[in-house]
């Protein structure tokens, strides 16, 4: 590359790399700082440094509790992202063009919806009175309206459901850059239909498949207008502690070493998945 | 008796009948060729046989049984294509040990066999790589042992050297043939290239259109094609619009041509005053020696291509043939010439209807 181009594609990328300073790294080196701070009375943080908010949100049960619980929650919702998403990929990466639109303007539909309208929505639906309980008293199914708000399932349905285009694109992605013909010598060679996928065609899913659970998980462990709108006080996740923190009792360096806490234990998670993930790619249909 | 029969096929997309009835029979252990341009149906009549296609119409048997009913898997056919399709997460033992794989073959036994078919194709010192760490050529000789390792009872081949360079073709083709004959494989070759097809096969068949417009040997089709299709398909040609006069026994036949009178050879059912096309390879003409049977021609131009010169001209009514000229005879555009056609290589065809 000569240097004169270098230069053009750095200009190229100078509007992003504008924007990723101020609003990534700026604000998250600020948080850093913040978190090593004193708390002070009547400004964010005082002027001396300390390590004592680590101490305390590594230390302490409840948040290391939450933490861990937050962490659970982040991996339930992945799995279960992905055993719904992966058959949906399967058919999308198949069906032919004219169909193609279609399925994929439902699988994108719930980011077609804002985030408070989509979360309003299912406390409609759900409520004590809402059409749900209705139509099950209607049905004779039950006697009693149902309390189905306010609890861990409801807030594990819900993000399942918005995340499910995260894990659904890029494993159709990773299904299309597949062969056919890889399936036909597959199955040329005495392969059953089973075996050439668990052989063939998931292994080679893998990279989407890791793709996929990554952006979920780490979108899950963030998440934090759905667990407090349809989790109220029963589902107590990380973020939720945060902003506690931060805009309740206005510990800013505390919520800002939580919120550290929180992502370098995500980041660790990401990490372990990748190294044993791309391990698996090159192991699975092997010989054992 | 036959190994492979194929009776009556057919197969249609939307508006367009893609294979119009075909009808083969391949002896076992026969290298059989399907030969022709793109859009054929050749590439369909081997994807039907592999079981990769439903036919809409006709039988495929094997060995006398039919095997329309039987998916891929249950086949037992190696099939080798185009574009390698080796498993990109799997080392080249694992690749070809894969169909030994599906047939719960003993692990020791596996490996003996995938050493065997990887010393075939001579690649046993590259069994741990990954096939994105071959070359092109190396990537189809591990797609070949990986069909043969599993002793199928077919070997089909698509177009497996079309992405090679020319020099590699050669080598492969050798290779390809050599291997079919050690393991008496009966083999079908799809491709559209007549040198590759004349230099590997013991029979080929030409198609057209979804048809087939001539089977036999490779010097049959060559030789004695049966119309200008076959013969400009398998290789350089010159056609002549020439006149029978004279009917002789066994196929011997004269013919008219401007004003010149030659001997040549037909197929059997020709009568005389009818017109045909008389083909000449460029190598079955020469110059004349004086006082032979000649037809005489005018240089129209000459081109120098090294191993000799290239010369287009023109009969006294205006057709144009081509051969080649040993390059220490000098000559210019517009030399009165006399050429001499070697009647054993030239041969009648019908006229298109």
């Amino acid at each position: 590359m000569t240097r004169s181009s270098i230069w053009g594609t750095g200009l190229l990328g100078a509007p992003v790399l504008m924007l990723l300073f101020v609003f990534l790294v700026l604000p998250y080196g600020d948080m850093i700082a913040m978190s090593f701070r004193t708390p002070a009375n009547g400004a964010p943080y005082g002027d001396a440094w300390t390590v004592a908010n680590y101490f305390r949100a590594v230390g302490d049960p409840f948040y290391l509790g939450v933490l861990g619980y937050t962490l659970a929650v982040g991996t339930l919702i992945a799995v279960l992202t992905l055993m719904l998403s992966y058959p949906i990929a399967l058919h999308l990466a198949r069906v032919g063009d004219r169909w193609h639109v279609l399925f994929y303007i439902c699988v994108v539909s719930p980011l077609l919806i804002g985030v408070l309208v989509r979360n309003f929505g299912w406390m409609i639906v759900l409520s004590f009175s809402g059409p749900l309980n209705q139509m099950l008293l209607g049905l004779g199914l039950i006697q009693q309206p149902l309390r189905l708000l306010f609890n861990l399932p409801v807030v594990v349905l819900a993000l399942v459901h918005v995340f499910l285009p995260f894990m659904v694109l890029p494993i159709t992605n990773a299904l299309r850059n597949i062969d056919p013909a890889l399936e036909e010598a597959s199955n040329s060679l005495g392969a059953t239909p089973w075996e050439t996928f668990c052989r063939v065609t998931l292994p080679l899913s893998l990279p989407g498949v890791l793709a996929g659970v990554t952006l979920v998980f780490a979108l899950a462990m963030s998440a934090f207008v759905t667990p407090a709108l349809l989790g109220g006080q029963n589902v107590v996740l990380m973020p939720t502690i945060i902003i506690q923190q931060l805009i309740g009792a206005f510990a800013w360096p505390f919520g800002a070493a939580l919120a550290m806490v929180l992502s370098l234990a995500m980041l660790a998670e990401i990490g372990l998945l990748t190294l044993t993930m791309r391990r698996l790619t090159r192991r699975i249909g092997r010989w054992s | 008796m036959a190994h492979l029969e194929i009776a009556g096929l057919r197969k249609a997309y939307k508006s367009s009948q893609v294979i119009a009835g075909i009808d083969l029979s391949v002896a076992s252990g026969e290298f059989f060729t399907l030969l022709g341009p793109s859009g054929c149906g050749k590439t369909t009549t081997l994807r039907c046989v592999a079981g990769f296609i439903a036919p809409d119409a006709g039988d495929i048997r094997v060995g006398g049984a039919s095997v329309l009913a039987m998916p891929p898997a249950r086949r037992d056919f190696g099939v080798v294509f185009q574009n390698y399709a080796l498993f990109p997460h799997l080392t080249v033992a694992e690749n070809v040990g894969y169909g030994l794989r599906s047939r719960r073959v003993p692990r020791d036994d596996m490996a003996r066999r995938v050493g065997e078919a990887l010393d075939m194709v001579q690649l046993s010192e590259l069994k741990d790589r990954l096939p994105r760490e071959l070359s092109g050529g190396q990537q189809q000789r591990v797609a070949l042992a990986r069909a043969i390792v599993i002793q199928p009872r077919l070997l089909l081949l698509d177009e497996p050297l079309a992405n090679l360079d020319a020099r590699l073709r050669q080598d492969l083709r050798w290779l390809i043939r050599k291997v079919q004959q050690a393991q008496g494989a009966t083999a079908i070759y799809v491709t559209h290239d007549h040198a590759e097809a004349m230099a590997i096969s013991d029979r080929i068949a030409v198609m057209r259109q979804g048809r087939i417009a001539q089977v036999g040997t490779p010097r049959d089709i060559y030789q004695r094609p049966v119309d200008e299709y076959v013969a400009a398909f398998t290789g350089e040609c010159n056609t002549l619009v020439v006149r029978v006069t004279f009917k002789g026994d066994g196929g011997r036949y004269r013919v008219a041509v401007a004003d010149t009178e030659l001997p040549v050879g037909g197929p059997l059912d020709l009568s005389v005053g009818a017109d045909c096309r008389l083909l000449v390879r460029p190598e079955s003409l020469a110059l004349a020696e004086a006082g032979a049977a000649a037809l005489p021609v005018r240089l129209d131009s000459q081109i120098y291509t090294g191993a000799g010169q290239r010369c287009e001209v023109l009969t006294a009514d205006g057709q144009r043939l081509v051969f080649q000229v040993p390059v220490r005879r000098q000559l210019a555009p517009g030399d009165a010439l006399a050429l001499a056609i070697d009647p054993d290589q030239a041969w009648l065809m019908k006229s298109a209807p």
